[in-house]
């Protein structure tokens, strides 16, 4: 493959009229896209030159501030191959970074899960953040209507309330407060045409103290979305919890919408604890993160659809208590080789 | 080399990603005891072998898998039954152990 390191992809959604194009013109005129390859699904609306280079067959231009934007027709996952191909070619400027503007109807699920799983992009991408626009004005009804709505709000890393100074000052209460209840991971911030805000500079690694929603215990919304959070006080026995979570996965991913959470392993406190995040039934490679976590155990959101969440805690608890008995009967005793013992 | 499957791939399971090298191959052990734990109620049996996980499955049919993924789909194939972890039997099953 490639030993370069993974150019970082950051990912722009929300639904139709949000104002996804708006922050791109604002963030490129701003010059916060420099170094930036942007992929845009029609990007007829942006201020870029367009006579300066085509990619096989697909739209691209520069911004002012020399950032590659191009068109994809949907297919995000070829779109980027052959950006990346271009790009190690030298035939066009070498971005450091890429940032996906998906359709205003588009469900972002499949492409986060293509970034982390697809062989040929997950040695050469890395996920960055996920950054979903909220129309304060229209995202009420949009939501009743639009269950791809739901899921760019699901996917989010950062949740950027839009036209915050057209809206109804209690209707955007409440909005924010369904927002919440459907996605309690994300950070959230509003904002008005005006506003410089770069939500890409974001720290999204926060800890649950600093979440700007409140994350209820348990939570039902509409669409059949609900959230509960996992918890568990001590260091986490890390194979009780992989078996576990990929048993979860391998049944219920479809209906497994996002996870995301710190947790602390047992054996390799000295560490840090690592970010546990997945997306459907595709988890992302477990990094060590060098903040602290709140708690010392683990505290995992898990944001699911059709399922009750409270059998997601019970089933989660009864498994680290398996790890727990197992601990007290054998954890000195286990071989530290890699003998054979079947 | 993938230090924890040993595929000749630059596929890692996610369950490797967080672990220090000198800590797989324990930790490979565990999963084995497990996964094994998880699986027995469908009748299916698991033990580590060399660098992948050997499963028997009710009626003595065996296979091989390199990770959890693969583990749970020939779980699916061997077994008697498919364990879902949210399944009211299983559950019980599995909270009925923490007494024993």
């Amino acid at each position: 493959m490639t030993s370069e390191v993974a150019l970082t992809v950051d990912v722009l959604t929300g639904f139709l009229g949000a104002g996804k194009t708006s922050l791109v013109r604002r963030l490129a005129e701003a010059g916060a896209l420099a170094d930036t390859a942007v992929l845009v699904n029609e990007y007829a609306d942006l201020p870029v030159d367009q006579t300066l280079m085509g990619i096989s067959g697909i739209k691209a231009g520069t911004f002012a501030d020399g950032c590659l934007c191009c068109a994809t027709d949907g297919d995000a996952r070829s779109s980027l191959l052959q950006l990346l191909e271009r790009r190690a070619a030298g035939a066009v400027p070498r971005f450091t970074r890429i940032l996906v503007e998906t359709s205003g109807i588009a469900d972002p699920g499949s492409l986060l899960a293509t970034l982390i799983a697809d062989p040929m992009l997950r040695p050469r991408l890395r996920l960055g953040r996920v950054v979903t626009l909220v129309d304060l004005c229209h995202a009420t009804a949009t939501l009743a209507e639009h269950p791809e709505a739901a899921a760019q709000i699901v996917a989010a890393d950062i949740l950027l309330f839009t036209k915050a100074d057209m809206a109804d000052e209690d209707e955007t209460s409440a909005l924010i407060a369904a927002v919440g209840a459907i996605n309690p991971i994300a950070r959230t911030h509003e904002c008005s045409p005006h506003d410089d805000i770069n939500p890409f500079n974001l720290e999204i690694h926060q800890t649950t103290g600093e979440r700007t929603l409140p994350a209820p215990p348990h939570h039902e919304h509409r669409h059949g979305i609900g959230s509960t959070t996992l918890r568990w006080p001590a260091p986490v026995d890390w194979a009780v919890f992989a078996s576990w979570l990929s048993l979860l996965l391998h049944r219920h991913g479809h209906k497994i919408l996002r996870m995301k959470g710190t947790m602390t392993i047992a054996g390799e406190e000295q560490h840090g604890p690592v970010v546990i995040q997945s997306v459907r039934h595709v988890v992302h490679m477990p990094e060590h993160i060098s903040a602290l976590a709140e708690s010392a155990g683990a505290e995992i959101v898990v944001i699911a659809r059709e399922i009750d969440t409270a059998l997601i805690r019970r089933s989660f608890e009864a498994a680290l208590g398996l790890a727990q008995r197992n601990s007290r009967c054998e954890e000195d005793h286990l071989p530290e080789n890699d003998a054979a013992i079947a | 080399m993938c230090g924890f499957c040993g595929s000749f791939t630059e596929h890692r399971h996610w369950s490797a990603g967080p672990l220090t090298a000198a800590r797989q191959g324990a930790v490979r052990l565990r999963i084995a005891r497990t996964a094994g734990e998880l699986a027995a109620p469908a009748g299916v049996r698991l033990t580590a072998w060399r660098d992948r996980f050997q499963l028997t499955g009710p009626t003595g049919k065996r296979e091989l898998a390199t990770d959890l993924a693969g583990i749970w789909r020939a779980v699916d194939r061997l077994g008697r039954v498919m364990p879902d972890p949210l399944d009211e039997t299983f559950l019980s099953h599995l909270e009925g152990m923490l007494d024993k």
